[in-house]
């Protein structure tokens, strides 16, 4: 058997976790030790439990048969001493041996942040994450987050104006598309960016293994940005590991009466960067030498009236017809027009039936 | 032999069918037989008829007897035959002139002891008798309630059999008083609790003044059904003819509802009734709740909860405002011309609209709104987001008494200007007559055409704000349909409620 096959095995279908494997790594130096020790040495070195699956692993055919099956799913297999291996992850502690790839090559950035936030966002979230990591992709910074709902899949599709800006680490096996309201992202993705995960084609999406999906996230990148987070949110176990692997960390602050906030904050008073926009977040890289001009600045437009009273009134927050109305003082069939006039002209987005916020990208 | 022909009449669905009643004595063995498809209490006359007659000194003779009733191909139901077939025999037995029943419709039940009965349900049989040119009826008293508002006919009421004879004997008729039909009442829940929520009390008073089919789409406590509760007290009464065409609807179904309630009918059937309950139906058929809502409301509260074949089967009513029904014996035809007010939560947890709040997927959302086909979504006129409140309730408020009378003086408005096209609200005019009937303001044609070109809207989602412009100018009281109304119609069209995680 091939030697990287020897990899494949230990590190998809062998069964065992990713810090067993480095322990046993240890001792043995090679898979194929591991592979050719006969079982009452082994049986001392694992425990009990995924003792079975670990020796009925053990046969070329089939480790064959399935290492073939990857290319029909266009799947890629790569290595730790391979040059396509993401480069920042091989400075953690328990960097996973294999890692799968779908879409594209991913092209190590000169700097890459993680932008991570909470699955059940608020608008304002949604789109200061989009707006940040647009910006942050336009000076040519690479994105890394986890395709979840909500935070996840914004800094991705900000990212993905830009071909190969953005990669994706899944919490499960890398052929499943897992949550489903993303679908649409992950074709995109596979189409033009990258998708990386550590787990073999097939795993569940259990929930214990997000945590340890995020290891991979801080992993990747240089800095970690949360836009949104509340008190017992998952992505602050990624920042917690981003600290442990000694990156910078960024929160965006929302308002102190915010439960949605609450995490942010509390990173905030911990020392987290408060950021309000991608210089923030450039400062603290000075070996980043590309150029801050082209950094937008949100700026006034002049509107005419009743444009400018509804507009004045709509929000990052959400906002109704009926208290926009209320608070510009006109009537619904004027408040409606200069809406209608205001969204065309990409001013404001409507995100439900008459429910309207403020597209940070105009005035 | 002899030989003598009643008029009566039954209920059938919701109309009322004249029926003859025929009997004929003629010399041979003593037998009664009773013929034409009976069911079993109209059967059931034969013993009521013997001993009624027998009461007033007037046993039946002992000869061979035979009653028709007929057509006899549709089946008789109710007790309405048993006084005319006891008239039937006073003519036979030349007690009273015979020449003078030709002309006279009878209905009532009889009792062994010769009292006349109300059969409760003879307003759609006199109303139908009235339509072909019947103009005397005999009633049973009980029955005043429900026949006593009908102009251009003489009600004779009975209490008694022996009353027939004393009024063919020229004493002096218990002649019906007419009543004038009652005014509104007002209704315990007033729009005045309701502080706030401009655009949704905005949005129903539009409704209710062009008679738009209203879709209400919001968080758990928004006021949805704060608001549904509220509208009664905002409707115009019903006008005499429709009157009575309601009151037809209650009294062949059974339900107790008097004449002179000018309110229109409101029905909230809950989110659990089956199909038949809703849409009408069984052997006999009976009204559903659509035929009941008839010149009124349906309120479907919790739109996604009812049975999918319920809400898939409203469509055909919506547009034909009738319902058709095929039984073995005939086609029933029965009215449906209701407005339909539904609420409904944007996702299985409720509060997709709320900032954040919401934690449903994708997937299921979609589930849960598959159940509502485009093609009925596409009935509603008006559909409207409605959320929670924010926390400063300082909004106005107005009594429904206001609102009333300003949605009665613009219903009449409204008439007037449909009159003559054949209309008589704005949501009922076809496709072909909206630009011939709305004067539009080429600012608001403008307006329209740019939506369309920028796919904000379909050609038919554009008819559909016209019609809905020409609530709002005339609620605004300008004759012209001005931008502002066309902008305010296209925040009530549909849009897409699910949107990408």
């Amino acid at each position: 058997m091939e030697d990287k096959l020897y990899w494949y095995w230990l590190s998809a279908i062998s069964g065992i976790s990713c810090r067993k494997q480095h322990q046993l790594m240890k001792v043995f130096l090679h898979p194929k030790e591991l592979f050719l020790t006969p079982s009452h040495i082994i049986e001392e070195k694992i425990t009990r439990k995924i003792l079975p699956r670990f020796l009925e692993s053990r046969r070329e055919d089939l480790i064959q048969k399935s290492y073939d099956a990857l290319e029909k799913q266009q799947i890629q297999f790569l290595l730790y001493n391979e040059t396509e291996y993401p480069r920042r992850l091989k400075k953690i502690y328990d960097y996973p041996y294999g890692m799968f790839r779908k879409g594209q090559a991913w092209e190590e950035k000169a700097l890459t942040i993680a932008v991570v936030g909470s699955r059940n966002p608020t608008a304002y979230g949604m789109e200061v994450t989009k707006y940040l990591s647009r910006e942050l992709t336009k000076l040519g910074v690479g994105i890394v987050s986890g395709l979840a709902k909500g935070i996840d899949g914004a800094a991705h599709r900000g990212a993905c104006i830009i071909q190969g800006s953005t990669v994706g680490i899944l919490g499960c096996g890398i052929d499943r598309i897992y949550p489903w309201d993303n679908y649409q992202l992950f074709y995109e993705m596979y189409e033009t960016q990258t998708v990386f995960s550590e787990y073999p084609p097939g795993t569940a999406p259990n929930p214990w293994r997000f945590p340890e999906r995020n290891r991979i996230i801080s992993g990747m990148s240089d800095g970690i940005l949360v836009t949104e987070a509340e008190e017992k949110s998952g992505s602050l176990i990624t920042a917690d590991l981003g600290l442990e692997q000694n990156k910078e960390i960024f929160a965006v602050p929302g308002p102190i009466t915010s439960k949605k906030h609450e995490g942010c904050h509390g990173l905030i008073k911990q020392g987290a960067k408060l950021t309000e926009t991608v210089e923030d977040i450039l400062s603290e890289f000075p070996n980043f030498t590309k150029s801050s001009k082209n950094i937008r600045h949100f700026q006034k437009k002049s509107l005419a009236n009743p444009e400018k009273k509804v507009y004045d009134v709509v929000d990052l927050y959400p906002r109704h017809l009926d208290e926009i109305a209320g608070a510009a003082k006109l009537s619904f069939g004027e408040t409606a027009a200069a809406l209608f006039y205001l969204e065309s002209e990409g001013y404001v987005k409507q995100i439900h039936q008459n429910i309207y916020i403020k597209n940070i990208y105009k005035g | 032999m002899l030989y003598q022909e009643v008029l009566s009449g039954i209920v059938s669905g919701v109309e009322g069918q004249l029926i003859h009643v025929e009997i004929e004595i003629r010399n041979g063995l003593p037998y009664f037989i009773m013929v034409g498809y009976l069911s079993k209490e109209a059967a059931e006359a034969k013993e009521r008829v013997a001993s009624a007659m027998r009461s007033i000194g007037h046993p039946l003779p002992s000869m061979r007897i035979t009653v028709n009733l007929s057509p006899a191909n549709i089946r008789k139901k109710g007790t309405a035959f048993d006084f005319p077939i006891a008239v039937a025999f006073l003519a036979c037995l030349g007690l009273i002139p015979a020449s003078e029943l030709k002309d006279i419709c009878v209905l009532g039940e009889l009792g062994l002891n010769g009292r006349i009965h109300g059969t409760r349900n003879c307003l759609p049989i006199v109303l139908e008798a009235k339509k072909q040119g019947i103009r005397r009826f005999f009633i049973a008293a009980e029955d005043q309630d429900s026949v006593d508002a009908i102009e251009g006919i003489e009600i004779i009421l009975m209490n008694r059999l022996s009353d027939v004879l004393e009024y063919f004997q020229g004493r002096k008729p218990r002649m019906l008083r007419r009543k004038r039909l009652g005014e509104s009442v007002p209704e315990a829940e007033d729009f005045y609790d309701m502080k706030g929520q401009e655009h949704l009390k905005r949005a129903i008073e539009i409704a209710v003044t062009g008679r738009h089919h209203l879709l209400l789409i919001g968080s758990p406590g928004s006021g949805k059904t704060m608001a549904i509760k509220r509208i009664p007290s905002i409707l115009y009464p019903l006008t005499d003819r429709e009157r009575f065409e309601v009151q037809s609807i209650y009294d062949a179904s059974g339900i107790p509802r008097k004449i002179a309630d000018p309110r229109r009918p409101f029905r909230e059937p809950h989110s659990s009734i089956p199909f038949t309950a809703l849409l009408g139906g069984g052997r006999d058929p009976r009204a559903g709740e659509i035929t009941l809502a008839h010149r009124g409301i349906l309120v479907l509260d919790e739109l996604m909860e009812f049975r999918r074949e319920c809400l898939d089967a409203l469509r055909q009513p919506l547009e034909e405002k009738q319902i058709q029904m095929s039984r073995l014996d005939r086609n029933y035809v029965f009215p449906a011309d209701f407005q339909l007010i539904a609420a409904m939560n944007p996702c299985p947890c409720g509060f997709a609209l709320e900032d954040g709040k919401c934690r449903c997927s994708l997937a299921q959302k979609q589930r849960y709104l598959h159940k509502l086909s485009g093609p009925l979504l596409d009935r509603f006129d008006m559909v409207l987001t409605v959320r929670e409140e924010s926390e400063d309730l300082r909004g106005t408020r107005e009594t429904s008494k206001a609102i009333r009378e300003r949605i009665r003086n613009n219903v009449a408005l409204e008439h007037q200007a449909l009159a003559g096209t054949g209309y008589s609200f704005f949501s009922e005019i076809k496709q072909r007559d909206i630009e011939k009937i709305g004067k539009i303001a080429d600012e608001g044609m403008e307006f329209l055409q740019k939506a369309y070109d920028l796919k904000k809207i379909t050609k038919r989602g554009a008819d559909k704000i016209l019609r809905l412009a020409m609530t709002i100018a005339l609620i605004d009281g300008t004759d012209e349909i001005l931008l502002p109304h066309i902008a305010e119609a296209m925040t009530f069209r549909n849009t897409e409620f699910v949107r990408e995680g």
